[in-house]
């Protein structure tokens, strides 16, 4: 494969395709075109993403040629976005399931090619499997049986032929990043690879010393990944030139923080959540940090959204968030109050947020109020890909797999305001309807226990207290 | 109360009663009572069940303290959201509690809301160590007013105005008992860091050991003129008298009093506006906690005769 790579590899696709984690190599999770609230459920296709426990990456769903493509701890599954049916799938090395990306490589028949990594073995709640890392990436490494170190795999779309392989130095959850003719994909060790998008030459290789198991995010010819250490030191945020692997920067927050999330960047800035609770952002440029903005609970589940005017965020307790993008400052919240374990996404003017109760709820850009809410069925939803005519959602449990839905022209929209919203009437008239009867019910009972009990006897009553306050203790000369 | 009924109850100027037994030499500070032996064996303690049954008697034939729940549990309510703070509402559940209960909560909200963000270092500690004295301190005129409500409640069979002058006079040791379990807290927490099982059970066994040795503390204080070393003092001495079973009853207050912090009650999700069954739990739970620091107080109005103010001197100590 001696194909040409350009830095414009990847131009032949969508600039508003979902084609990797968040929608691409910034991970902003902004669409323009899409499905608007109300949306209908289409269809339902299984898919073997059903390890609950998720400690083994997380399964998200991108899209390309009319196709949602997850990774499973198995295989590879295409699915087709309009009507549910599964387009191809690939055996795949027993491993993590991480996002895949979809790139087009120019030169030598410009492929439209899948990535995804492979291996790794089983690390769900009942792994056993340790791994064992080698020194450098390898061509080695082949389907069928579970290994302990994971391989990047690319296959060409629409034969699925496999195009090349290399195997990494350990574990990857990150899935891969494609940015240009670059494919990046960090590991367990803390190492960052760089392979050529078009042969699948190792371009460079960089040990960043701590383990790398998020999104990679890239943008400017600059890869951002965060790294977080397993002897309780502080995280960092790297950044990296493609060209050649050089460390441009590190930005090591001042926190007790130990984890950081996947870093989004947009407009010059690199946004990341932390598991001190906060979100920072930091200068894409000079690693400096812009500001800091603290949530009520750790927000380490995925990159946050990011729009022009709008950085969106949700921590794990289900709570949304809308920050000023220049300042950090918050717009509004919204308490969803269920485990959420995925990113938002920004369609239109709406947040989309898969909660781990199973349903799907967007959210009002502007105001922060739920606008619409639908149950998706049994199991906890994960992540969400965006098609222009259909939004794909990746659910686990006992009916995992991917559901589609659609706009319905026929579906109401609600108003519903965050919990977190004062609201002086409702509070007034419930403290009021539980707290007058039940003191009412309390001092009755009170009175029937005392009038039952008596007044109680102690060994010294001929020493009672003094009801007056004016004389004895006080005047005691005792001090406390 | 009538006048002759306050007549009657006067007791002789100058000294509140005669000491119980021969005063020993008195020792230094209340560590001292910690490691002393204990005291005599046969004690009138009352049993678990009657204690519980008193306390709950005493808070709930006084319509003051039952009035105040609601009221208080309102204030405070309004006043977090206006610092930020978006819920949990069963937070307010330890409001009454006795300490280390209630000092967790003060300490876990304090940090929530005041801790500057991304600072570190003994500056950024400033804001949330000065939110937590004040939590302290609130709390502690609380338990202090049940505490002296309560006291002589059981003493008078009625409650009158001298209990918020006598309540000053109780403050300051409940602010002392809430230091030092703050100081418990803070040992418990490294306890934590030998991780796993161990780290939690000896942390849970600290918090239980700070109800343990201080709970009869502001009992004490509303009840008899003592200085607070020795009203700290008489509290550890109090709570080991043997047979007592001081030691189970902290254990029955302390293990739910923290579960229920925990516990899936209506108002543990985020949210600032709760449900009339949300209110309903935190009002039941804190009039509970008013029981238990009422069911204290009368334990130890039924074996305060027979606690020495000092401790006895060690056996093979001279002088």
């Amino acid at each position: 494969m001696a194909g040409i790579v350009s830095a414009a590899a990847a131009s032949a696709l969508p600039a508003d395709a979902w084609t990797q984690y968040q929608g691409g190599p910034q991970h902003a999770g902004v669409v323009s075109v899409s499905p608007a609230p109300p949306l209908r459920s289409r269809w339902q296709a299984a898919t073997g993403i059903g390890d609950e426990t998720h400690i083994a990456g997380l399964p998200a769903p991108v899209i390309a040629g009319g196709d949602a493509i997850i990774v499973d701890r198995e295989d590879v599954t295409a699915i087709d976005v309009a009507t549910g049916t599964m387009s191809w799938t690939v055996p795949r090395q027993l491993g993590p399931s991480a996002p895949a990306a979809v790139a087009v490589a120019v030169g030598d028949g410009g492929h439209t090619m899948v990535l995804y990594t492979e291996g790794g073995g089983d690390r769900s709640s009942s792994a056993t499997a340790a791994s064992t890392p080698a020194p450098t990436p390898s061509g080695s490494g082949s389907p069928g049986t579970a290994v302990v170190r994971s391989t990047l795999v690319a296959i060409d779309a629409a034969s699925r032929q496999e195009l090349w392989r290399r195997q990494l130095t350990d574990v990857s959850t990150t899935g891969p990043t494609v940015d240009g003719g670059l494919v990046v994909v960090g590991a367990d060790d803390g190492t960052v690879t760089a392979i050529e998008l078009a042969s699948g030459k190792v371009r460079w290789h960089k040990d960043l010393g701590d383990v790398v198991d998020t999104p990679i995010a890239a943008d400017a010819a600059v890869v951002y990944a965060s790294a977080h250490s397993n002897t309780r030191q502080r995280p960092s945020v790297v950044a990296l030139r493609e060209d050649a692997g050089v460390e441009v920067w590190r930005y090591t927050p001042n926190t007790s923080s130990l984890v950081a999330g996947a870093p989004s960047v947009v407009s010059g800035t690199v946004y990341v959540t932390l598991s001190d609770g906060t979100v920072r952002a930091v200068a894409a440029d000079t690693g400096l940090e812009r500001w800091i903005s603290k949530l009520n609970a750790v927000a380490v589940g995925g990159a946050p959204a990011v729009s022009g005017d709008a950085v969106v965020v949700v921590d794990t307790r289900g709570e949304v968030y809308r920050l000023d993008p220049a300042t950090g400052a918050r717009r509004w919240d919204f308490a969803l109050n269920t485990p959420v374990y995925g990113p938002a996404v920004l369609i239109g003017s709406a947040v989309l947020v898969a909660e781990g109760s199973g349903e799907l709820s967007a959210l009002d850009s502007a105001t922060g109020d739920r606008i619409w809410r639908q149950s998706l069925g049994v199991g906890p939803l994960l992540t969400v890909a965006v098609a222009p005519d259909a939004v794909v959602v990746a659910r686990t449990g006992a009916a995992a797999g991917l559901v589609g839905l659609a706009a319905d022209p026929t579906g109401a929209l609600i108003d519903e305001r965050s919990p977190t919203i004062v609201m002086p009437g409702p509070l007034a008239l419930d403290w009021a309807t539980a707290a007058i009867p039940l003191v009412v019910i309390l001092i009755l009972a009170g009175r029937f226990l005392i009038l039952r009990l008596g007044p109680p006897e102690f060994e010294r009553d001929d020493l009672p207290l003094d009801g007056t306050g004016d004389e004895g203790w006080a005047d005691d000369g005792g001090s406390s | 109360m009538s006048s002759r009924r306050k007549k009657q109850q006067r007791r002789p100027a100058p000294s509140y009663r005669a000491p119980a037994t021969p005063a020993p030499a008195p020792r230094k500070g209340f560590l001292d009572s910690i490691f002393a032996p204990r005291g005599p064996s046969s004690v009138p303690m009352p049993k678990i069940r009657t204690s519980i049954t008193r306390g709950v008697a005493t808070v709930l034939a006084t319509p003051a303290l039952v009035a105040a729940v609601p009221v208080v549990l309102m204030i405070e309510w309004l006043l977090r959201p206006a610092f930020g703070f978006q819920g949990p509402f069963t937070i307010l559940g330890a409001t009454f509690a006795i300490p280390p209960i209630s000092t967790s909560t003060d300490v876990s909200l304090a940090s929530n809301i005041f801790s500057p963000v991304g600072a570190t270092g003994p500056g950024a500690a400033l804001a949330p160590l000065a939110a937590i004295t004040a939590f302290l301190v609130v709390h502690a005129a609380f338990q202090a007013l049940v505490t002296t409500v309560a006291v002589e409640r059981m003493r008078t069979g009625a409650v009158s105005a001298w209990n918020v002058r006598r309540a000053m006079h109780v403050w300051p040791v409940a602010v002392a008992v809430a230091v030092v379990n703050l100081g418990v807290l803070i040992v418990a927490n490294f306890v934590q860091l030998l991780g796993g099982g161990i780290g939690f059970v000896l942390a849970v066994a600290l918090l239980v050991a700070g109800v343990y040795l201080f709970a009869f503390a502001p009992a004490i204080s509303a009840d008899e003129e003592l200085s607070l070393p020795v009203t700290m003092s008489k509290a550890v001495r109090a709570a080991r008298l043997p047979g007592s079973n001081n030691l189970t009853l902290a254990v029955l207050y302390a293990v739910p009093s923290f579960a229920l912090l925990l516990a899936p009650l209506p108002g543990s999700l985020i949210g600032v506006n709760p449900s009339a069954g949300a209110w309903a739990a935190s009002i039941l739970v804190n009039v509970l906690q008013m029981a238990a620091v009422a069911m204290f107080a009368f334990r130890y109005l039924a074996i305060g005769a027979s606690v020495a103010d000092a401790a006895p001197p060690r056996a093979g100590r001279r002088g």
